[in-house]
């Protein structure tokens, strides 16, 4: 019988992966590396078809079924694209990489601390964070960060620099998988083992530089993020892009999801075949599902708690509950 | 007087929400508190080290707001939760996100040998693109590099950190209007607002916009008033400190070019506590 836990009221992490907005550009690939320009938002009008599922009713009356697909479907949106005489975009972004795993930054149970960084000590001097410096390095080095960009291009390449040692890498992301975390290459190992002393170490961090290219095709349309906004007003427009500065750009957020989806140690993996992102309940919003919960007790909180109790966990458990930490967040436990 | 310059600080998603009723530029409390904490953070290398008051110095903001054509209003830019343990989508907390590049002049006190200053700069400069955040939001690597330097008047700053504006405090409008009998919030709302006068003249109208006072103002968090005893809460950071229920004050500042500054004493904000009036103030000598 492992010993009650203690869990602190407030407890939070900060991120220990911090990438910035990722900035948008266009270029030849031929020259990639010489001359690019900021690539723009532009707003397009289109007419539209009516094309949504229509009621029986509407659906079974050819009458009203033209009337209806007579009305034009006038849309505003944002759009962004390659111009005609460049077929490649550059992706480009900064990741800070931290240390100090142990020291949460907010916590309020000197008891808890103790049995929490004793948990820690225990799993880096087992792990040395191998695995998941590992991931973290297959995730920059197969282009995942690209989202939908990353699809139908031709050639990806991802030339990855630490800004402190000054130590380069360059990936060709075709070669990279998506979905086997199993993969072996020497350059992967190397990064993630770079990484991982970092997330190991209590004070090191780590700057990376980070510039992807991906052969689009000329005139390609390129995907920036989507911006969330609640109450768009009077305009009409149903989609808005993000730039900063006039440069398109992808938010650091989205970057942060594509590095931390590592998770395949989820319950139904097996049958799903797809990695998830790192998050408390295993949440894959486009599917609208949580792949980890309370009742399969395979959930971060429940994980957790065993882990700080000193109970033991299997590896992937282990792995899965320090990503959580590494993701970052607020963990506290109200008392009700 | 000393100064430990921190030139061009990029910080990306800062929290843009100054106080409940103000958005655009993080509140006085975040800056003095980064700064606060960057001196118990050298604390244990250097404890003599001391930084009494700061100046700040914004050079571009990109407030993540969303305004269409023909709007009056702008909206907030939100950020999604992720899903909850049942796979919904959890309620939208409005936080109000803004990018900035900013210079931070920090008055320095306790050092006394010169053989000091770079290790002052090399653990500043670790923490500051390394640990640290600033309200609420990320640090870019882009960030200058931090510099000690002896400065005497606002100018010299073009020369380290270029053009940009300084954050000054303007309590004495609010004391102007309110000698007027003018009501607080009154006084704080006429001052930002944008007024329209016209005037008739051989049967031709004008029209004419103006606001109260020439520069630009803007209304600033800086502080915090008690409005309970001090007494014990749950689930606080730190039990051990008493806690008390607070509300958030605020006054006029004005964004304001440097070499238009008299004195660099009127940029720097510090702290001070009243505690006969329960107040936790940053403010600046006028």
């Amino acid at each position: 019988m492992a010993k009650k836990t203690v869990i602190a009221s407030v407890l939070s992490f900060e991120k220990k992966l911090v990438p910035s907005d990722g900035y948008m550009y266009g270029t030849v690939w031929e020259n990639r590396q010489s001359a690019s320009e900021p690539l723009r938002l532009v707003e397009k009008s289109v007419r539209g078809t009516i094309s949504n599922r229509l009621k029986d009713t509407v659906a079974k009356d050819p009458l009203k079924l033209n009337a209806e697909v007579e009305k034009p479907n006038l849309q505003t949106v944002d759009s962004c694209a390659l111009a005609e005489n460049l077929d490649t975009l550059k992706l480009h972004f900064t990741l800070k990489i931290l240390g100090g795993i142990k020291h949460p930054s907010a916590c309020n149970s000197p008891e808890f601390l103790e049995s929490y960084q004793k948990a820690v000590d225990n799993y880096i001097k087992n792990t040395g964070f191998e695995e998941l410096g590992r991931r973290y390095a297959l995730n920059l080095a197969n282009a995942r960060f690209l989202w939908r960009n990353r699809v139908g291009a031709e050639k990806i390449e991802v030339h990855i620099k630490d800004l402190l040692s000054e130590d380069e890498w360059s990936f060709d992301a075709k070669k990279y998988p998506l979905r086997d975390f199993g993969f072996e290459d020497e350059e992967v190992t190397k990064l993630g083992r770079r990484i991982a002393e970092t997330l190991a170490d209590e004070e090191r961090f780590m700057m990376l530089d980070i510039v992807c290219y991906a052969k689009a095709g000329k005139a390609q349309e390129i995907y920036p993020s989507e911006e969330l906004v609640m109450d768009k007003g009077q305009g009409n427009k149903s989609k808005v892009l993000y730039s900063v500065d006039d440069i398109a750009a992808m938010h650091s957020q989205k970057i942060g999801n594509a590095l931390r989806t590592i998770d395949t140690w989820y319950p139904d993996f097996a049958e799903e075949q797809q990695p998830i992102a790192i998050e408390p309940y295993g949440a894959v919003t486009n599917l609208g599902r949580a792949f980890r919960t309370p009742v399969d007790k395979e959930d971060f909180y429940t994980l957790f708690d065993r882990f700080v109790a000193g109970e033991n966990l299997t590896k992937s458990q282990e792995h899965y509950v320090m990503a959580v930490l590494i993701r970052g967040g607020v963990f506290g436990e109200s008392e009700k | 007087m000393k100064f430990l310059v921190l030139p061009h600080i990029r910080i990306q998603n800062a929290n843009a929400l100054s106080s409940p009723y103000t958005i655009g530029f993080p509140a006085i409390t975040a800056w003095l508190g980064a700064v606060h904490a960057l001196e118990r953070n050298l604390g244990g290398k250097f404890p003599d080290l001391k930084f009494p008051s700061v100046g700040i110095v914004s050079h571009w903001t990109d407030l993540q707001t969303y305004r269409g054509p023909h709007d009056y209003i702008h909206s907030i830019i939100g950020t999604a939760n992720p899903l909850d343990k049942n796979g919904e989508r959890p309620s939208f907390v409005e936080e109000a996100r803004i990018h900035l590049d900013v210079t931070l002049i920090v008055e320095l006190d306790g050092i006394r040998r010169f053989s000091v200053q770079k290790r002052i700069l090399s653990e500043v400069a670790k923490l500051i693109k390394g640990r640290m955040k600033i309200a609420g939001g990320d640090i870019l690597p882009s960030s200058g590099e931090p510099v000690i330097e002896e400065l005497e008047h606002p100018s010299e700053l073009m020369h380290i950190a270029g053009p940009g504006y300084a954050l000054l405090e303007r309590r004495d409008l609010m004391r102007q209007a309110m000698a007027e009998n003018a009501d607080a919030l009154d006084a704080l709302i006429n001052a930002l607002a944008l007024h329209h006068r016209c005037e008739s003249s051989e049967n031709k109208i004008r029209w004419e916009s103006f606001r109260r006072y020439p520069g630009w103002i803007v209304p600033v968090a800086i502080g915090f008033m008690g409005i309970s005893p001090l007494g014990k809460a749950v689930n606080a950071r730190d039990p051990d400190v008493p806690h008390r229920f607070a509300e958030s004050v605020i006054t006029l500042g004005e964004f304001r070019m440097p070499h238009r500054v008299d004195r660099l004493e009127e940029m720097l904000w510090r702290y001070r506590y009243d505690a006969e009036n329960s107040l936790y103030l940053c403010e600046t000598k006028q």
